[in-house]
């Protein structure tokens, strides 16, 4: 049980990595620049955007960088 | 025997180099370990000290960093400075330098392994495990786990090491967790285990600090520095080293070479070949190693790069 958990955290790291850190960091930078984000969003609902877009695609492509 | 233990320290090039040609096989043999012998066995107080004011720097950042009275643009360049440190005290460690199994100092031996890399998150047992394979089978394109940072040239060589880092990546990390599983043995696999929980732990940390309003002080006190300093790290002391890695052998696997920002810069690097022939001369005398060794290198067709 315990050992298909770690497996799963491992298989979807980078989802999980974009989640757990890029998300929040994002949210904070946009609150650190002190950039109004459009639609009413607040910095973290807009932060969630491109830290999900990269750690979508991190996922897919196995790789962060822009070159395999 | 005499000769060779009553000569002073050499720590530059000798004006004149030592004509060993007309030494036999045997000869040659003796008198590298004769000097060998004289380098090693000394406890390396040099490295302990750096090991622990090391730790003790980066681990202050934090406190220092969160009361705010070290703001964390001062604090990232230390951290990444403690990073790239963190590891040559536990690779002395490594080589049971400090102190073998059995003798009065092994605590320490073991402390400075584990102590020494926590800013690096390594756990000891998988550094030493997968860095014995690495002297085993250095520049083996399947069994060296350190192979994964074989490039062309310097930029190749931090985008290889950046590359090997990646989520499905086959170099790195990753490589020595294959190399875990193939060594097999119980203590691999509580290495491999270990491995897991501190990989985990550190995530947890880092999602931890992110979520609680902490984001940039993990960033730049921990991840960031982390991956600044291992690619030094394999820079200088996997890739450099062994470049172009391409030749097996005792006397072909490393090479003597020299770095135009100077051996501090390079973490003493240059005379890898001495630690390589030597794994239990500590490092602050492979330099000392390397001048008294170095015709019998050069008889023995080491590669020297202007060294």
């Amino acid at each position: 049980m315990l050992f298909t958990v770690i497996k799963t955290v491992f298989a979807y790291g980078s989802l999980i990595f974009a989640v757990g850190f890029l998300w929040p960091l994002f949210a904070q930078a946009i609150t650190a620049i002190e950039w109004t984000p459009p639609f009413d969003l607040s910095p973290l609902q807009a932060a969630s955007v491109p830290a999900l877009a990269l750690g979508l695609l991190a996922q897919v492509r196995g790789t962060w960088l822009w070159q395999r | 025997m005499a000769a060779v233990e009553e000569r002073p320290f050499i720590w530059r090039r000798p004006a004149v180099a030592e004509d060993v040609s007309h030494l036999s096989e045997a000869e040659l043999m003796k008198r590298e370990r004769d000097i060998a012998r004289k380098h090693m066995g000394h406890v390396p107080w040099a490295s302990i000290a750096w090991c622990f004011a090391n730790l003790a720097v980066w681990l202050s950042l934090w406190p220092l960093v969160f009361s705010g009275i070290l703001p964390l643009w001062a604090a990232f360049p230390i951290a990444t400075l403690n990073v790239m440190l963190s590891y040559l005290p536990s690779h002395e460690a490594q080589h049971d330098i400090i102190a073998r199994p059995g003798q009065k100092l092994r605590w320490l031996n073991e402390l400075v392994g584990h102590a020494s890399i926590i800013p690096l998150w390594l756990p000891f047992s998988v550094a030493k495990l997968t860095h014995l394979q690495h002297h085993k089978h250095t520049n083996d394109p399947d069994l060296d786990p350190d192979h994964s940072t074989h490039a062309p040239g310097p930029l190749h060589a931090i985008w290889q090491s950046l590359k090997n880092r990646q989520p499905r990546a086959d170099g790195g990390f990753n490589a020595y967790g294959e190399t875990l599983q193939r060594i097999g043995t119980p203590q691999a696999n509580r290495a491999l285990l270990l491995a897991v929980v501190y990989q985990l732990a550190f995530f947890t940390l880092m999602f931890a600090l992110a979520w609680t309003g902490h984001a940039f002080e993990a960033l730049f006190l921990w991840w960031l520095p982390r991956h600044i300093g291992l690619t030094y790290i394999q820079f200088y002391l996997s890739w450099a080293p062994h470049h172009p890695a391409m030749n097996k052998g005792r006397y072909h696997d490393t090479r003597a070479w020299r770095s135009r920002f100077g051996n501090i810069l390079t973490m003493g690097m240059q005379y890898h070949v001495v630690h390589h022939l030597y794994p239990r001369i500590p490092l602050t005398r492979t330099p000392a190693a390397y001048w008294e060794l170095r015709p019998i290198l050069e008889a023995r067709g080491v590669r020297i790069d202007d060294l």
